[in-house]
């Protein structure tokens, strides 16, 4: 018997009636079909899908995106453990992830579309698993709902689905992914680093995030993050300065990031765990590859 | 166990279990250690380490002194989870508080986890630039 490859569509949907009259009939299709499911939205959606659900809403697990996709690396982690702890001969799996709402911030944005790309590589192997990942075409710009028919093989609106004409495909994934990130100020603080300055280099850092008002427990992420990320690079620079809400650390170095998953799948145990760790700790980590080497940007809130 | 930690567990290995796990614990000894050495924090305050759970998708964080984390560490086979993250079958509940629950796994899959980690350790990896 044929089994369905991976199917990741875009719902593309205006305002709440549509999110819920559509969603909560692909929900009632998994629920009469016994398909383990995980929806992932923001509360208030899980609330409205909830009510809409009743009692039937016990069979389907939510999640609020805000905690699991406040840092959109941590996103397909989270839908792989899903995958692997539900996944049986004869099991079909059901999702629904919206990482790309109203509220997030343009780098946040990016990152987003980088992660919905990203899904299709994740799961390229893994079969009859359905996420479904809903775009509000009433509250995002058009540029946004451009780059999610980008990323979707699969677009669904009015109760069509449909293949989609305008996804760019795999091979997009696999170059170097070098969108430009904004400017850094010219009063960023510059710390270069070598193997043997770097004790030298978390004390810097320490003392730079004290001064810039993060709390303690965001001081020791940032200084945790930063430190694995400059061990495995051996040398390079870090530059790091405050935002309106956070603080901003960059650090430079050589090499390339070959494995596009490489920082948000679980490291193998003869890899180097730098990014994998600052995923765990910053709530955003803009990683690119550009003809000098590569840049890693962490950052942590001022919260 | 919740409905979403689902009761499908048996698909993952223990070996692969301990690995995720022995990865967590790499993450808080490093907060750990510069909790300690880089910004002094007293023993008795609490750390806010990341959850040491077979989710991957886990972000909450445990808050635990290093006192009582040094309680936690007394064997390499035993990991510090949120309460209601514990995974039945691959662990085995030591001790149990409102903050953090103390689980044990099998210690010989672990120690061979942890040998394999020190062959291949960071600063002997190939130089592979910011990873």
């Amino acid at each position: 018997m044929a089994v369905d490859p991976f199917k990741h569509e875009a719902f593309l949907y205006g305002g709440d009636t549509e999110f819920v009259a559509g969603l909560s009939a692909f929900l009632r299709d998994g629920l009469a079909a016994e398909e383990p499911t995980l929806v992932v939205v923001g509360a208030k959606k899980v609330d409205l899908l909830r009510e809409e659900l009743g009692d039937d809403s016990a069979g389907v697990h939510f999640a609020d995106m805000a905690a699991v996709g406040r840092n959109p690396a941590r996103i397909i982690p989270a839908w792989q453990t899903f995958v692997t702890r539900n996944a049986a001969p004869g099991v079909r799996l059901r999702g629904i992830g919206e990482p790309i709402f109203p509220g997030r911030g343009p780098d946040e944005l990016v990152e987003a579309h980088r992660h919905e790309g990203l899904l299709n590589l994740a799961f390229l192997e893994t079969s009859a698993f359905w996420l479904v990942c809903p775009y509000d075409v009433e509250a995002l710009p058009d540029d946004v709902i451009e780059e999610a028919r980008r990323n979707h093989p699969h677009v669904s609106h009015g109760g069509h689905s449909e293949r989609n004409g305008l996804y760019q495909g795999l091979e997009a994934l696999s170059a170097p992914f070098d969108a430009p990130l904004p400017p850094r100020p010219a009063e960023a603080a510059e710390i270069a680093f070598g193997p043997s300055t770097l004790d030298a280099l978390s004390r810097r850092v320490a003392e730079r995030a004290t001064e810039a008002g993060l709390s303690v427990s965001r001081r020791i992420d940032l200084v945790v993050a930063v430190s694995e990320i400059a061990r495995s690079g051996r040398e390079g620079t870090v530059y790091l300065w405050r935002g309106r809400s956070r603080i901003l650390c960059e650090i430079h170095g050589q090499g390339e990031l070959e494995e596009p998953l490489a920082d948000r799948l679980l490291p193998a145990a003869d890899a180097h765990l730098g990014l994998w760790v600052a995923n765990q700790l910053c709530d955003l980590v803009q990683v690119r590859t550009h003809p000098g080497g590569m840049t890693a940007r962490l950052h942590v809130p001022l919260d | 166990v919740d409905a979403a930690r689902g009761t499908l567990l048996s698909v993952i290995d223990s070996e692969h279990a301990a690995r995720i796990q022995l990865l967590y614990r790499q993450v808080n000894d490093r907060i750990h250690s510069v909790g300690s050495d880089v910004f002094r924090i007293p023993s008795d305050e609490p750390l806010a380490l990341v959850c040491e759970c077979l989710d991957l998708g886990c972000v909450e964080r445990i808050h635990i002194p290093a006192e009582d984390l040094k309680r936690a560490r007394s064997s390499p086979a035993h990991f510090v989870v949120l309460p209601g993250h514990e995974a039945e079958g691959y662990e085995t509940v030591l001790e149990r508080n409102q903050r953090f629950v103390i689980v044990t796994k099998d210690e010989a899959v672990v120690e061979r986890l942890r040998a394999a980690a020190a062959a291949a350790d960071e600063d002997t990896r190939p130089e592979a630039g910011l990873q």
